[in-house]
């Protein structure tokens, strides 16, 4: 049983990460009703510019502090700026590419957004080149601990309980703050709300950067444990897709479970029967959709 | 519904055929024949014609579910690939050389699994039966990658040149005589013949019926239509076309791997060319199929950025002309004719 | 022994007029394809810049039998219809000599275009053993200037089985792809062949690519074995050494990497002291390595040019394709006196043999395929560079096959 443990803490590390990012893409499309196939670039390119920044405050600043305060240094990038910055993007994004495709049927926006993450597959290739991008250098700060028999780092765990606190926030955001109901009443019926005279616009917005963020935040957090190199958006564009379809659109619940779920197929899957590994995200998410067609905690019909 | 298939079609015909439009295509068609003869005509002009005809039977019969159904699928790779796998591992398993038998192999094969993945698709719509067809398509790409002593893995299966009514042109004429005196003439009767039998599909009460689903799947419920099961259909209709494509593609490029064949960014490329020739008309995925090879090819010559330029073109078609290089032909001609009306009453 | 001339010595490349055979006046034209983007850019891009260089100093020095320039054209790798590029530059822009191909499926794929097109293509990198021993097994336009993979499994094997007596336990991690698979199967089977007195206790595969290995790793962790085999490479490779740092996977077992010497260039914070590297044969910059004038300029001109390291056996490998073409042709010239048509390049290029800043390069005569020595060392971190430290070499006819033989025979009646 012990044994199980690391794999345990395996699967929440990569449920996190898939929960960061699925949740971004399932309250867009469920909310906003925009199908944005290159959301899981904001991933790639949170975590892109971490690695740039840790790699540069390293140099700067690396020999003047000590190791406590530049873990704090490293942790306000990760988790300020990194996230601030992917939002500006993302926002500039919005109104200039992503505006003109609202109105258009989902199979379009599908197309269309298929196409912008070409090219900013293309465009991070430019800025950071074709080679893998590492810099775990927070994760080897915190070190690790021993957990039956082998070392075990710190980074993975640490990952998982700042996700869980998002999470809470996220959840207390939507069910106990007005701008959350006006978000879910919106994603019921947009007309209706704008009539009561709010500024839907301005939620939309709100509702957009929040899931950029989120992604940037995922791609932070996933740095520090691996390598980052161009096509990485296009691995993660199906595991988005499989949150999305497996917890239900729109629904954080869901997202949750779904990440779950993944997380600990994939990670229990590679450990016992690895030739499956490929397979299990896709065969869970064809069997989800012929049992539950609007996943396991939707009830918006799509 | 009511009216009579032979003369619906025939009038159909009569009416496309007598527009310039018509006459452009037979023009095009009569050129592509003589093309392999033309003194300026060298193999790779050949070569690069017969991929685009390949491509085009299956992004004319992509356009089936996209254009005429109201259906987007990313796993149009499984029929495609699915046929030239078939096509394949008969040649590598079996003493099978012959075109005319492997050719409905692979037909065979894209059919039955469009009948299956399909199947289970129709009863969802929009993204979620293009995430379906994905989930599904990309099993396929998976059991081929896992059954690597049997299917070559990521290595791939050569294809090597087959024997024609039984005759090895390979060793009569050598492979430039081949390409030009035979497998070329077999993709574009396959193409001619392929986009004839869809067209007359597309002109029939069942493509009537189609577009009525496409259109408005509620009222061609309330009008006694089973929905889910034309949806079908036209999976299986755009399933098996799309593995005739799929199968001139194996002839002609000599091996195929699952990442060029089974891969869900093929059905993308299926999905792009169809947008990008125009889904509101029959001909406008064959333009489109042209188009992008063409661009691609170009683009791929000018910088190692070429996904950007493929992601900007695909934008910019959505975005600004979503009926692709046909709706822009039309809104040009449009204005001619506007302008040239205008001219005659003045 | 003409089949061990050396044209690379100074005569031959300065005075081209010996032979009296007119040089023709129009530059060779020449097609470089290698993946510039994409996961394998990690081979491709320093292979791409060591071909551009290597193209710069040959015209410098008045190109080919110092009259003839070349004209070298770089193709993207990264595309999804090879063997449209590969007619393209074969018939309609019609290159004098291809060289490139990186993946095993790309040169499965248009080895036989070559052979049908009769055009003259250098393989400059690919290592599946398919190549020769089933996709084109009577290759005449066909060459392949780098060793197969059999140099890296058969030399693992031969490494476990001379130098490693202490393991006992062996596991693999390999990309579940086929060079993965292809690298562990022949691994495998040459320990069984050798009588290796080891184990095998596990052998992984993991997806291609992969980010994540933590699951893969707890399992190796669990079996503990002394010695793991792995041919990883690119993003994998980086992600596969970071998590296994984290989770001390290496504190008590000894991986060899055979193909994993560009992460010192890519992630040289990730790489811990005393790991075994392979760079796909003798291709290294530091250490025991800088053996001769040619290594040294090699390396110099790169980093003076690039302001980086070829710690990526491509950069190598591009060394060996592009001389070994330029090579074959000057021998042709110098021997008959003619400037080598296609089918006189083939004959002068069959037995060449010369030496390569990684040692002395040579395909057997009856061969198409180039041999390479395997070579093996420790990641060293303790310098100003990263290196390999206490370096072993193994003979070229200890980890290629015959002439005659397929790998795969030849592995099992060692």
């Amino acid at each position: 049983m012990a044994q199980q443990l690391p794999i345990l803490l395996n699967s929440l590390f990569r449920a996190s990460t898939l929960f960061l990012l699925g949740t971004g893409l399932s309250i867009i499309y469920g909310m906003l009703n925009f199908m944005n196939l290159a959301h899981a670039a904001f991933l790639a390119l949170g975590a892109y510019v971490s690695a740039s920044l840790i790699q540069g405050a390293s140099n700067a600043i690396g020999g003047t502090l000590g190791t406590a305060a530049m873990f704090v240094v490293f942790l306000v990038i990760l988790f300020v700026i990194v996230p601030g910055v992917i939002s500006v993007v993302g926002l500039g994004m919005e109104q200039t590419i992503f505006k003109p495709l609202y109105g258009l049927e989902d199979d379009y926006q599908l197309l269309a957004t298929f196409g912008v993450i070409l090219m900013m597959e293309d465009s991070m290739k430019f800025i950071w080149g074709g080679l893998p991008v590492t810099s775990s250098a927070p994760s080897n700060m915190l070190g690790g601990f021993n957990l039956v028999g082998n070392t075990y780092p710190y980074w993975p765990i640490f990952a998982v309980v700042v996700t869980m606190v998002i999470a809470t926030t996220l959840y207390y955001f939507f069910e106990e703050t007005r701008l959350g109901k006006i978000t879910l009443a919106m994603a019921e019926d947009e007309e209706v709300v704008s009539v009561t005279g709010i500024d839907t616009r301005s939620v939309h917005i709100k509702v957009y950067v929040i899931g950029v963020a989120l992604a940037a935040l995922g791609g932070a957090l996933y740095l520090p444990n691996a390598s980052i190199t161009t096509g990485l958006s296009l691995e993660f564009v199906i595991l988005a897709f499989a949150v999305l379809v497996i917890g239900g659109l729109g629904s954080l619940k869901g997202a949750i479970v779904a990440s779950l779920l993944i997380g600990f197929m994939q990670s229990f899957g590679s450990y016992y029967v690895p030739q499956l590994s490929l397979a299990i995200v896709f065969l869970l998410m064809a069997a989800v959709m012929l049992i539950k067609p609007t996943g396991l905690f939707g009830d918006i019909k799509a | 519904m009511s009216q009579n298939t032979a003369t619906g079609v025939a009038t159909a015909l009569k009416r496309n055929l007598t527009t310039a439009p018509g006459i452009a295509s037979i023009v095009l068609i009569l050129g592509a024949f003589a093309l392999p003869y033309l003194p300026s005509t060298g193999q790779f002009e050949v070569f690069l014609t017969a991929q685009i005809l390949a491509f085009a039977i299956a992004a004319i019969a992509y356009n089936v579910l996209l254009g005429y159904t109201g259906l987007l699928s990313f796993g149009h790779a499984a029929f495609f690939g699915g046929s030239a796998y078939a096509v394949g591992l008969v040649m590598r398993y079996t003493s099978i050389n012959e075109i005319f038998l492997l050719i409905p192999i692979g037909i065979l094969a894209a059919g039955a699994i469009a009948a299956v993945i399909g199947y289970i698709s129709v009863r969802h719509t929009e993204v979620y039966y293009a995430l379906l067809m994905l989930a599904l398509g990309f099993l396929l790409y998976i059991v081929t990658l896992k059954f690597y002593t049997y299917t070559g893995g990521t290595d791939g299966v050569p294809i090597s040149t087959p024997t024609v009514a039984g005759i090895n042109y390979l060793e009569l004429w050598g492979y430039a005589g081949y390409l030009g005196g035979v497998l070329y003439y077999i993709i574009l009767l396959s193409f001619v013949l392929s986009a004839v039998l869809l067209w007359v599909f597309m002109n029939s009460p069942f493509g009537l019926t189609l577009r009525t689903i496409r259109d408005s799947p509620e009222r061609a419920r309330a009008i006694g239509i089973p929905v889910h099961r034309y949806r079908w259909y036209a999976t299986i209709i755009s399933g098996v076309f799309t593995g005739v494509g799929g199968a001139m593609y194996a002839f002609l490029n000599g091996h195929i791997t699952p990442d060029t064949m089974l891969h869900w960014s093929r059905s993308g490329e299926l999905a792009f060319m169809t947008v990008l020739g125009g889904t509101g008309s029959f001909f406008g995925p064959v333009v489109g199929a042209g188009a992008f090879i063409l661009i691609r090819s170009q683009a791929q010559q000018i910088t190692e950025y070429w996904h950007f330029m493929m992601g900007f073109v695909l934008f910019l078609v959505i975005v600004f002309e979503p009926q692709g290089i046909t709706g822009i032909a039309k809104r040009v001609r449009d204005a001619v004719t506007t302008k040239l009306n205008n001219r005659g009453e003045n | 022994m003409a089949g061990c001339s050396n044209p690379a010595s100074d005569d031959s490349l300065g005075g081209g007029s010996d032979g009296g055979g007119e040089i023709p006046s129009e530059p060779l034209r020449m097609a470089c394809i290698g993946f510039t983007s994409g996961p394998a850019a990690v081979f491709g891009t320093p292979m791409m810049q060591a071909a551009r260089m290597i193209v710069d100093q040959i015209n410098e020095n008045g190109g080919i039998l110092g009259e003839r320039n070349i004209e070298m054209d770089e193709v993207d790798e990264n595309v999804s219809d090879v063997v449209q590029v590969y007619r393209r530059l074969a018939t309609q822009e019609d290159y004098d000599i291809i060289i490139g191909f990186i993946s095993s499926a790309n040169a499965l794929s248009v080895a036989p275009v070559a052979e049908e097109l009769s055009q003259p293509t250098i393989i400059w990198d690919t290592g599946t053993t398919e190549l020769f021993d089933s996709a084109v097994t009577d290759p005449k336009y066909t060459f392949r200037t780098s060793a197969s993979s059999s140099t890296d499994a058969v030399g693992a094997a031969r490494l476990l089985d001379n130098a490693l007596p202490d393991v006992q336990t062996v596991a693999g991690v390999n990309q579940d792809y086929a060079y993965g698979r292809n690298n562990w199967n022949l691994f495998e089977r040459a320990l069984q062949s050798l009588g290796t007195d080891v184990e095998i206790v596990d052998s992984r595969f993991t997806p291609f690519p992969n980010e994540d290995f933590s699951s893969t790793i707890s399992a190796l962790n669990d079996v503990n074995p002394d010695f793991i085999f792995s041919s990883l490479w690119g993003g994998d490779l980086v992600n596969f050494m970071t998590q296994a740092n984290d989770r001390g996977l290496f504190d008590d077992t000894l991986p060899c990497f055979s193909g994993g010497t560009h992460v010192f260039h890519d992630a040289p914070n990730e790489v811990p002291d005393g790991l075994i590297f392979g760079p796909r044969g003798p291709h290294f910059p530091y250490g025991t390595m800088e053996w001769n004038s040619l290594h040294q300029n090699f390396v110099q001109n790169f980093e003076s040019r690039y302001g980086d390291t070829p710690y990526a056996h491509g950069a190598w490998h591009a060394w060996t394709a592009l001389y070994g073409y330029v090579y074959s042709v000057e021998r042709a010239y110098n021997i008959s006196g003619e400037y080598p048509d296609d089918d006189a390049w083939v004959k002068s290029m069959e037995g060449i043999g010369f030496d390569t800043p990684s040692g002395f390069a040579n395909i057997p005569k009856g061969s198409h395929n180039a041999v390479e020595s395997a070579f093996w060392g420790y990641s060293d971190t303790s310098g100003e560079n990263l290196s390999l430290r206490d370096t072993v070499w193994i003979a070229k006819e200890e980890v290629n096959p015959p002439v005659n033989l397929t790998t795969g025979e030849w592995i099992d009646n060692f």
